[in-house]
């Protein structure tokens, strides 16, 4: 590298600041919440800018008019997404989100748009890889994906290379606004918002009729070219390595080729055979969830589309295969935290696509994805890496038929099931993790009644199956199972018989930083019951 | 089948290429299943392709087959029987040492060996091994002394020279089975005088023992013929002058006398060779007509070596003298149980299961032991091949089918479930049944996909498992597999389940990194293995990766300074040090000498009086791993620290995890004594949890393991070759260039071979076959044995050998190449 060079000096001064908002987010911004009428704004921030958060504030409060802005930091679970629980205790109608985004769609019904930060792309040195990479083939299928910061860039980019002859690139719709009122003058938005790039897939969808599938690459939309498969695509990512592209490679594994140019440092490399390797560590993953016998879903996101019928659905799905599921919501999963449930055996994060992937060692049990989850649980279901996948919402979709089809074997099952021998649910399987067979532990057994007259015990959940009967599942403890069989450590002095009978007494209650005791009458306090009377 | 004092259940056991399965062509023979002709050359034992190419035995197979006992040669059973008809249950065994996993699935399920020996070779390598075994299953074993065709015909022996290989072989034989003399077996050592040794040519289908000559001399001389046996070997001689027996040679005149051994049998033998073999026609006539064989017409047409073995199959058939032999001298059912009971049931020993073994009684509760799955001609299914110890077994019992993990009280591990069918195996076919009592080995339909190789089959609810078995060899090759073609990946995992079904040894698993790893005892095995998977388990194309060995961490030295960890929550410090166990603990570990399941004072006594350990540390021994039954010890020597009793499920789990994968390659620890020196815990509940021990215990032992000077150990194999000294050269030279070294070297005496013992590191080992065959020109043949762990020499954390051995491993498994550093895991006070 010529570090004399301007340019050299230049780069390193560019890649300092780490995120570098455009002049105009707040123009936008303030723009956008005038068009959708917004009355309380909320603008979110990461760590990385909060500190341009006052100036930010004051800009769109000058430029809109609007009173109410106010900031959000600290996500729970990671500042890519849109943190809605937060916006929604602001009262905000406008949420605006600066910085990296995962662009999941949020779950708010607010509208919400979407800023960048952004870097700076050297277009013709990523022309010029472009060109060296598949020059040779000018009609070949290219899929163009990036990273965020780099989205400013990218209409001129698609410019460049269609001057440069490539006819059948394939440019991804990025959508920075959602919910926008329907009152909003679609020409007022479309010159404040983001180019999307590529055309907007759901509206093609709508004029064209029957135009292939749409397909999604961590929140990048696009339709494949009529008679394209994915293996003749081929994939050009315009960003440095991180989780993004990782999670690009994984749901896109049997693409071609898959080229990245990094703006940041002006390189570009091939990516090869990481992603295989990670895929099959998944793969075991998938195999020790096959194993498990409770399985904690992990509640890692409040703010994505789609995620509570993912939850919902995920429970059921554990339900109808006879495991035990435990919800969770710890925050962001750290092995300390997941480390005090020892009972469970798989953990099943559902997080925004982007922090879905944990690739930790240092977690006792799995933390597997709801995809690999539905993969695992699944008879039907075989392990094929070409069919990773990481998008809650069409997970979602998969998850319904495949509980579907488990209650309606379940069903079956029970309709023909008085002889003993025909039913083979508890035949064990062969565990590929430890080579041997296992045994599944029941926890739940389905009970298939036409749901009319019966009582529904408390804690149990009922669902609807497809011949409208209802499968109730009747679940024990897997908890209490764990303290009474596998525990040694049964409190600090069992006294088992010794200690008289007694009411319950209240104790401390409150939270961690300061416990309150006895606030009930000091009498109660001096009386005292059986227990407190030994001191 | 009905009757157990008239089932005998065997197996042949010997070493590779001494004639096992064909010697049981003789037996089959006699029985009618194949024709007399071809016994001998159809090794109708032998039921695959590949084992009929290589000639060699791979899978054990069993046969059952009915015979008539004349009633004069039944007085001679000494013990009860019922009527002259009996029942043999013979399983023919595998001989190479890769698959004696077989041998001991086989052995499990009988009450008596024939052990077969080579005439020439003498008692080798595996002989001692399966005989071993057999001893301590409590199996009683015939020897037959085979290939004496041979020693006549290629090696032109005297009489007086092949007494003394005869005798030679039964002293060695009697050696080893007095080594592991068993009380409740009682004496076990073969007498040919007694009948419990045959001479024989199982290629040629002839076979004797001393009792069908003192049959035939019985008379002449006037004696009974039991007499007339202890006559027929050793030091006894008939002076023909005199009329007499004497026990000298001396015939008092400065003669010589011919030890009656060599009178009275060995010359008929070796006069009927010399008559057919150098084509005197009639000499062989006369002797013909004396001794009473009829030739057919065609056969007459015969001359020279056809001839004679029709002669001596019509003279000696070898189905009657090993008939005899196993009748008579191995024990029924009904007889072996009384004194193998106790080492096969794991219960109370006066419960109504082991009361019903012990009797063999088929009124009893069903009490079965699975010891192997045998494929069926329905793909992917398999019989449940086993012996019922106790009860009756048929069709539609509904029975509690116990994995070998099966707890009494609890539900792992069991199903209760019907049995569809009861069948006889009949070495390539299989006949139905409705029932079988006691003392019997069937096959079970309809339980196959409830037990993955063994286990137990019961009716009683309170039934204990039967023993499990323990194999003398262990899966520490291993290859990883995948798919040609993405797709038939589920065929491959369908393929794996049916490998590990149908071995009772091969272990298939999953790696961290997502490879298939097909482990096996050699590099035979594996590739036997290998080939089955794919030809007929997955039926898909596969590739197979290089044979890689599995590593164990340990440490070299007491860790330099106390490690401490402190908690993600930093309110939580756990201090520990890393002391390496001495190889003798470590292996007594691995054997169940000192178990878990020991009384904790008595173990701690052993580990006091010979290890040296303090008794009190001892007995505060929280756990074994990995899998809580490893050579790893986590020792609490803590003095008066609170709440310690509650963190320990914590420390437990964590010590699981950090020595199964550990820090270096993420391989499985070995021989590391983890001391907790002290603890400091939050004083609330809620802040010493789960998440904060579990991490900080796991990153205080991988601290104070690197703080020992960690060391790797690989697997070594024992190798013994037989070789004439003309090979040895090659012999030390292939070893030397694998890192392996002779410790033993001893001529066999009466041969010009040699006996080599060394030991060979298993990484080492692939291709050490084929590359010795070279060196030698075919001549040494070797066993390869998993014996013990080595220490490499060297640290994995300074470069050099060991380093380079472990980046590789780190990089195969997608690890991170450098080992993390100590202070990933320390935390400063």
């Amino acid at each position: 590298m010529d570090f004399s060079s301007p340019a050299a000096t230049d780069r390193t001064l560019d890649a300092a600041p780490a995120l570098q908002l455009p002049p105009r987010a707040a123009a936008t911004a303030a723009a956008l919440a005038a068009e959708a009428g917004a009355s309380h704004v909320a603008l979110q921030l990461p760590d990385a800018l909060l500190a341009s958060a006052p100036s930010l504030a004051h800009d769109v409060q000058r430029l809109s008019g609007i009173e109410d802005v106010v900031v959000l930091a600290d996500t729970t679970f990671g500042s890519c997404c849109i943190d809605t629980v937060a916006a929604e205790h602001a009262n905000a109608d406008f949420v605006v989100h600066f910085g990296p985004s995962c662009l999941s769609r949020p779950s708010a019904p607010c509208p919400v748009l979407l800023v960048f930060d952004e870097l700076p792309v050297d277009l013709a040195a990523a022309t010029d890889f472009f060109l060296s990479t598949f020059g040779g083939d000018r009609d070949q299928p290219v899929l163009v994906l990036w990273d965020t910061p780099f989205h400013h860039a990218m209409p001129r980019l698609r410019a460049a290379l269609d001057a440069a002859g490539f006819s059948r690139t394939v440019w991804p719709h990025v959508r920075t606004l959602f919910n926008m009122p329907a009152g909003a003058d679609p020409a007022a938005v479309a010159m404040h918002a983001a180019d999307p790039v590529g055309p907007d897939p759901d509206a093609a969808g709508s004029e064209a009729g029957d135009v292939a599938p749409v397909r999604e690459a961590q929140g990048r939309r696009y339709c494949l070219p009529p008679g394209v498969a994915l293996e003749d695509l081929s994939l050009f990512y315009v960003g440095g390595e991180s989780l993004t592209l990782t999670n690009i490679m994984m749901t896109h594994s049997q693409c071609k080729l898959v080229a990245a140019f990094d703006p940041t440092t002006n390189a570009g490399r091939i990516e090869t055979g990481r992603v295989n390797r990670l895929l099959m560590r998944r793969y075991v993953m998938v195999q020790k969830a096959r194993d498990a016998d409770v399985v904690g879903i992990v509640v890692g996101t409040l703010g994505l589309a789609s995620y509570l019928p993912v939850i919902e659905n995920l429970k059921r799905l554990v339900l109808a295969s006879g495991k035990k599921p435990y919800m969770l919501a710890v925050g962001k999963p750290s092995p300390a935290k997941l480390g005090n449930f020892l009972e469970i055996d798989v953990f099943v994060l559902v997080a925004c696509p982007q922090n879905a992937l944990l690739e930790s060692r240092d977690f006792l049990k799995p933390v597997i994805t709801p995809h690999e989850l539905q993969v695992a649980l699944d008879r039907d279901a075989e392990w094929d890496a070409s069919k990773y996948e990481l998008d809650l919402v069409s997970i979602d979709r998969h998850l319904t038929k495949v509980i579907d089809r488990t209650l309606e074997r379940n069903a079956e099952r029970g309709r023909g099931g008085d002889d003993e021998d025909a039913s083979d649910d508890d035949e064990p399987h062969f565990s590929l993790i430890t080579g041997t067979y296992k045994q599944h532990r029941k926890f739940v057994t389905v009970v298939s009644s036409d749901g009319a007259g019966q009582p529904v015990p408390d804690g149990t959940v009922a669902t609807r199956s497809l011949d409208s009967t209802v499968s109730r599942f009747v679940a024990t403890s897997a908890a209490a199972e764990f303290l009474n069989e596998k525990r040694t450590f049964r409190g600090l002095e069992v006294r088992m018989g010794e200690t008289s009978i007694a009411d319950v007494q209240e104790g401390r209650r409150g939270i961690a930083r300061g416990y309150v005791v006895g606030q009930s009458p000091s009498d109660t306090q001096e009386q005292g019951g059986p227990g407190s009377a030994k001191h | 089948m009905g009757k157990p004092t008239n089932v005998r259940n065997m197996s042949v056991i010997a070493h590779v290429d001494h004639g096992k399965s064909t010697l049981t062509d003789s037996l089959v023979s006699k029985a009618g299943i194949i024709a007399e002709a071809k016994a001998g050359d159809a090794r109708y034992m032998d039921t695959r392709a590949d084992e009929k190419e290589r000639g060699i035995t791979i899978k054990s197979t069993a046969i059952s087959m009915f015979f008539h006992m004349p009633d004069d040669d039944l007085k001679e059973v000494k013990q009860k029987t019922d009527g002259g008809d009996f029942l043999i249950n013979l399983i023919d065994s595998p001989g190479h040492v890769d698959f004696s996993s077989e041998v001991t699935a086989a052995l499990r399920v009988t009450d008596g060996a024939l052990v077969v020996v080579d005439t020439i070779d003498g008692v080798c390598v595996q002989t001692e091994t399966v005989l071993r075994q057999a001893l301590g299953e409590r199996i009683k074993p015939v020897v037959i002394i085979n290939k004496v065709d041979r020693a006549l015909l290629e090696l032109q022996l005297t009489k007086e020279d092949l007494y003394t290989t005869f005798r030679r072989t039964i002293e060695s034989v009697n050696v080893i089975i007095s080594t592991y003399f068993d009380k409740a077996l009682g004496d076990c050592q073969v007498y040919p005088e007694k009948g419990t040794v045959a001479f024989g040519s199982g290629l040629h289908g002839w076979a004797f023992t001393l009792r069908q000559f003192a049959q035939r001399y019985a008379k002449k001389f006037g004696v009974d013929s039991e007499k007339m046996m202890t006559r027929l070997w050793g030091e006894n001689f008939f002076n023909p002058a005199t009329k007499k027996w004497v026990t000298s040679s001396d015939a008092g005149n400065g003669k010589q006398l011919e030890r009656a051994f060599s009178v009275f049998v060995l010359d008929p033998i070796f006069r009927l060779f010399d008559a057919i073999m150098n084509v005197k026609k009639d000499a062989t006539t006369s002797m013909l007509e004396k001794l009473g064989i009829q030739l057919k017409a065609d056969e007459k047409e015969l001359e020279g070596k056809p001839l004679m073995k029709v002669v001596m199959k019509k003279f000696l058939p070898a189905g009657d003298a090993l008939l005899e032999m196993i009748v008579i001298h191995l024990p029924s059912p009904a007889l072996a149980q009384r004194y193998r009971y106790d080492t096969l049931y794991e219960g109370p020993l006066d419960d109504e299961c082991a009361v019903g073994i012990r009797d063999c009684n088929p009124e009893g509760p069903l009490m079965l032991y699975i010891s192997k799955m045998v494929p069926t001609s329905d793909k992917g299914r398999f019989y449940a091949f086993g012996r019922v110890f106790s009860g009756t077994v048929r069709g539609g019992l509904k029975v509690r089918i116990q994995g070998p993990n099966y707890v009494v009280g609890k539900k792992e591990d069991l199903f209760i479930k019907s049995i569809q069918r009861v069948v006889l195996m009949m070495g390539r076919t299989v006949e139905s049944l409705d029932d079988c009592p006691a003392g019997n080995i069937v096959g079970i339909v309809g339980i196959d996909q409830f037990l993955l190789k063994s286990g137990t089959i019961t009716t009683s609810e309170t039934a204990h498992n039967l023993k499990v078995m323990k194999f003398s060899v262990s899966p520490v090759v291993r290859v990883a597999v995948e798919v040609k073609n993405a797709n038939d990946l589920p065929k491959l995992v369908e393929g794996l389940k049916r490998l590990s079904k149908s071995d009772p040894c091969v272990l298939c698993y999953t790696s961290e990194s997502g490879e298939h790893i097909v482990a096996g005892a050699g590099e035979l095995h594996l590739e036997i293995c290998l080939k089955d998977l794919e030809e007929d388990h997955a039926q898909v194309p596969l590739i197979k990766g290089n044979p890689v060995v599995q590593f164990c961490e340990t440490v070299q030295a007491e860790s330099n300074i106390v490690c401490l960890s402190k908690s993600p929550n930093k309110h939580n410090r756990i201090f520990m040090k890393a002391f390496p166990i001495q190889e003798e603990c470590a292996a007594d570990i691995e054997s169940g000498k000192i178990s878990p399941k020991d009384d904790f004072k008595a173990r701690a006594k052993i580990l006091a009086e010979e290890y040296g350990w303090d008794v009190t540390d001892a007995r505060k021994i929280w756990c074994f791993g990995p899998d809580t039954t490893g050579a790893n010890l986590l020792v609490d020597v803590t003095k008066g620290v609170q709440y310690l009793n509650e963190i320990k499920d914590s420390c437990v789990t964590a010590f699981q995890w950090a020595t199964k994968e550990g820090c270096i390659a993420d391989e499985n620890m070995r021989a590391i004594r983890f001391n907790i020196l002290d603890v400091v815990l939050h004083a609330d509940a809620i802040h010493r949890g789960g998440g904060q021990i579990i991490p900080t215990a796991r990153r205080v032992c991988f601290a104070s393991m690197l703080a020992g000077n960690p060391g790797i150990m690989e697997p070594v194999y024992l190798v013994e070759i037989q070789c004439p000294e003309s090979a040895m050269g090659g012999i030390y030279g292939v070893l030397n260039r694998r890192r392996g070294h002779v410790f033993a070297e001893e001529p066999r005496i009466g041969t010009p071979l040699y006996n080599i013992k060394a030991y060979l590191p298993v990484m080492e080992s692939f291709g050490f076959t084929a590359s010795l065959r070279e060196a030698t020109g075919g001549q040494a043949f070797p066993q390869c044995v998993f014996d013990h762990w080595q220490l490499l020499n060297g640290s994995p954390l300074e470069p050099g050998k060991v380093k380079d051995i472990i980046t590789a491993v780190r990089k195969r498994k997608g690890l991170a190449e450098e080992i993390p550093p100590f202070d990933r895991f320390y935390d400063k006070l």
